[in-house]
């Protein structure tokens, strides 16, 4: 998919809470010791939520952006603090914009990169001229399950444009598959979300995630070596490494974008948080390949090409890995009194 | 509560005081007459979000409902503007929290009205710059 | 003003603790028969002072059950509130309309029942006087607001949270032989600076207590009862900002010294001539810079002053004779009369204190941090 008129990334911002549980404490009470994948989680503070990451970080992305008129604001979540009330108007009323479309998007680990996908359309038809496209979660997982070790808090936003002036990074070409496979689910009134172990892997995270790439190489007729860098969803710190080496994209490609292993998996903001911290490092030039995966499933693949306007972030921007590395540490119990409380 | 809280949620979410046209002085919360010279000509205006602490305490009780927040810490902070506003500071270290420092508004979750009832989100404050 | 000066004819008071099996009005007219029985006459108004009926009671219009409780009915009967103050400022009011009216007599009572909340509950209702939207929806509490106070007046002045500790350790020196007081005991420096924080640097022992009590006083033209004449010579009172840290000077108690300079020109007394002073003592930093407002001691200095024993019991000047709000208690509204009856009977020479020679005494209350206050200065008519 391509818009007709070109559409740019003119801000973006990346935010993970503060508090880390390492996964040795959750494996010391569920297994007796060891660790997860991955080394710790971001956890949310008790007083944070979806709603006040996704508020901190598209203020942190509009400061980039600058002042523009928003015609889209959309939360790609599956923690919604209500089950019905967008956490959308609570962010455009933080920021004060309220002649807008709105709305929260569901698609487990790929709502975020849905939200780009559907303002990337709004911009390129001239509907609007800029959105505001958020991934955002406070990933819970079930006590003692395996998905407690990876589900993290986190959130990012991308003000999207059709200014041309001086943006951050052109969206070339996007492609997006689905199929119906249940490999995670949660239904309504379960507090946890279910899944059937191995069967993520194969059926689910490689079939969708190098069907939708697989397409996007196809159809733009680009290798994986036109790309400086690669961004994966990560549901651990395994699959993206397993399924870059199977599409030909290099360690190195994945590198910077790789954030599994510190602050584990922040679902609608994993891979979208792993394009902050390569939009962070990337320069004018380099190509960008992007590629969610949610459950239900399918996944998103986007080409992102740099532009000259990543050299002038404004002083404001702090780095992602400064944002991730002032971090604090806390215990197995103290995450179970944030956990669930404040809802 | 609810409806009180939708009528400030401007103020709470943007820290939105008033200034004088006339004399151009800033308050916090906002006023109807400015109490500097007087005038009625007022406008709303959005307060700076960067401050310094002019004093601060942890506190181990609480309002209801804030049970869980203890410890909260509280401070006084002096905006950029020389307004003085009471809020809580969050994800600070305790050592940092002291006179002159530098604070920065955060968006956090004040109060949510038990498992059913609604969420009221607000300011609140943390240190910043603490690294030479 | 005329040179008319009301009497304080009668006084009642309730101990101040947990009273579980006393109600707000089973309080109030324990105290207001005292009151009515010492001044032997009836009164023609009764005034109500409280903070927090309608939150801890589910009850309003109190002033009228009150009164119907006592069995006087055809008279007029409503409620003051100024939060914290409300006790002092209904005398305040009383005293005004018994020099503009042809009434002989009030009747004032104030009460504050605080026991039957929970204790996050009771943290709420001592701070419904700050700003709804700003403070108490934010989650920050009175003691939190005094600590913030307390930790700029020290920096200030360069006073430790130590040294303050000694306005706690003189209350509960002078409260120990008081039998209506909420504490009897005394404690040392070290044992109230080593209580449990409330909010830093507050401890426990150096925040004022949660009671329930009602004291009350009658204000006749005329004095018919068998105790010596104490006159009203001055009843003031003024207002300020209720948030504290949006003044100029945070430190400064405007309200507080607005009412001294009215104070000490309409009673025509002097400082000096003070022996007995009841401040709003709710917790050290604030009880000294009352202090030093009144002009009782030098900026900064009232905490020297207080460990030199210039405030002793026996010394010229006696501080919370009965203990202050510390020691005493602080039924909020009641808080003021508590005080206005205090020292009525020392100066009538019939409390538990045997002090000679005290003819005039100042009582200071206050609402919030300075956002009101209301002075009383009494004496003996000669």
């Amino acid at each position: 998919m391509k818009s007709s008129t070109p559409v740019y990334i003119s801000g973006y911002g990346g935010y993970v809470p503060r508090l880390r549980l390492p996964t040795a404490d959750i494996a010391k009470l569920w297994k007796g010791g060891g660790s997860g994948p991955n080394k710790a989680k971001s956890v949310a503070n008790i007083d944070e939520d979806t709603t006040t990451m996704a508020v901190e970080t598209a203020r942190d992305a509009l400061s980039m952006s600058g002042p523009c008129e928003i015609g889209a604001i959309f939360v790609g979540t599956e923690s919604k603090p209500y089950a019905v009330k967008p956490t959308s108007t609570i962010v455009a009323q933080a920021l004060g914009i309220h002649r807008t479309l709105a709305s929260d998007f569901e698609f487990a680990c790929k709502a975020g990169t849905e939200a780009m996908q559907v303002i990337t359309g709004l911009i390129g038809s001239g509907m609007i001229s800029n959105g505001i496209a958020l991934g955002v979660d406070t990933a819970q997982g079930r006590p003692g399950d395996n998905l407690e070790y990876t589900a993290g808090s986190a959130a990012a936003a991308f003000v999207l444009t059709n200014d041309h002036a001086n943006p951050i990074a052109k969206i070339e070409y996007s492609t997006s598959y689905v199929t119906d496979t249940g490999d995670f689910w949660r239904r309504q009134t379960e507090s946890f979300p279910r899944h059937l172990s191995r069967f993520t892997g194969e059926p689910a995270y490689f079939h969708h995630v190098q069907s939708s790439v697989t397409q996007l190489l196809s159809e733009t007729n680009l290798q994986p070596s036109d790309f400086k860098y690669a961004i994966f969803h990560q549901p651990n710190p395994k699959f993206p490494i397993q399924v870059a080496k199977r599409l030909g994209f290099t360690s190195e490609q994945i590198e910077p974008g790789l954030l599994n292993p510190i602050i584990g998996n922040p679902y609608s903001a994993s891979s979208p948080l792993g394009l902050v911290s390569t939009l962070d490092i990337a320069d004018p030039g380099d190509r960008i390949l992007l590629a969610s995966f949610g459950s239900g499933a399918g996944s998103d693949a986007f080409s992102i090409l740099v532009e000259d306007g990543i050299l002038n972030k404004g002083e404001n921007h702090i780095p992602l890995s400064d944002i991730i590395n002032d971090n604090r540490e806390i215990d197995y119990a103290t995450y179970t009194k944030l956990r669930g409380i404040l809802k | 509560m609810s409806v009180s809280y939708w009528r400030n949620r401007d103020r709470y979410f943007r820290i939105i005081g008033s200034i004088c046209n006339s004399c151009n002085h800033e308050s916090f919360p906002n006023f109807y007459t400015c109490n500097k010279c007087n005038s009625e000509d007022i406008s709303d205006k959005e307060m700076p979000n960067n401050g310094k602490l002019i004093s601060y305490t942890v506190s181990s009780e609480s309002m209801p409902g804030f049970e869980k927040e203890l410890p909260m810490s509280i401070g006084l902070i002096k905006l950029n503007n020389n307004v003085n506003i009471v809020a809580q500071i969050v994800d600070s270290d305790l050592e940092d929290i002291k006179i002159g420092a530098n604070v920065k508004a955060v968006f956090r979750k004040i109060l949510a009205d038990g498992d059913s009832g609604q969420i009221y989100y607000g300011y609140k404050f943390k240190v910043v710059n603490t690294k030479k | 003003m005329n040179s008319l000066k009301i009497k304080i004819s009668g006084t009642g008071l309730t101990k101040i603790t947990d009273h579980w099996s006393k109600s707000l009005v089973d309080l109030s007219v324990e105290s207001a028969k005292q009151a009515i029985s010492e001044s032997t006459i009836l009164p023609d108004m009764i005034i109500f002072a409280n903070t927090l009926s309608s939150y801890s009671s589910s009850q309003e219009n109190l002033s009228t059950i009150i009164s119907e409780k006592l069995g006087l009915s055809n008279i007029d009967s409503f409620k003051i509130e100024s939060s914290s103050c409300s006790g002092a400022m209904a005398v305040n009011i009383a005293n005004k309309l018994l020099h503009s009216d042809d009434i002989e007599s009030i009747l004032v009572i104030g009460s504050e029942k605080m026991t039957d909340l929970s204790p996050s509950e009771t943290i709420k209702a001592t701070t419904l006087g700050e700003s709804y939207e700003y403070t108490q929806f934010f989650g920050i509490t009175m003691n939190s607001l005094y600590a913030l106070f307390s930790r700029l007046y020290m920096e200030n002045y360069n006073i430790s949270s130590d040294a303050l500790s000694n306005f706690s350790v003189l209350s509960h020196k002078n409260s120990s032989s008081c039998k209506h007081a909420q504490f009897n005991r005394e404690f040392s420096l070290d044992s109230i600076n080593k209580s449990s924080i409330i909010s830093s640097p507050l401890t426990m022992l150096n925040c004022s207590p949660i009671g329930d009590g009602s004291a009350s006083v009658m204000l006749s033209k005329n004095n018919k009862s068998n105790f010596a004449d104490v006159d009203i010579l001055s009843s003031t009172s003024s207002n300020s900002s209720v948030d504290f840290y949006s003044r100029d000077n945070l430190l400064e108690f405007n309200s507080t010294s607005n009412c001294i300079n009215k104070s000490l020109e309409e009673s025509k007394v002097n400082l000096d001539d003070i022996g007995l002073l009841e401040v709003h003592d709710v917790v050290p930093a604030i009880t000294a810079n009352i202090i030093e407002t009144l002009g009782f001691s030098k900026p900064g200095s009232a905490t020297s002053d207080i460990m030199s024993g210039k405030y002793d019991l026996d010394s010229k000047i006696s501080l919370s004779s009965s203990g202050g709000l510390k020691a005493r208690g602080n039924p909020l509204s009641a808080t003021g009369i508590y005080q206005i009856a205090e020292v009525t009977r020392q100066l009538q020479n019939r409390s538990h204190t045997d002090l000679q020679n005290k003819k005039i005494g100042l009582c200071h209350n206050m609402s919030g941090i300075d956002a009101n206050s209301v002075i009383h200065i009494l004496g003996l008519s000669n």
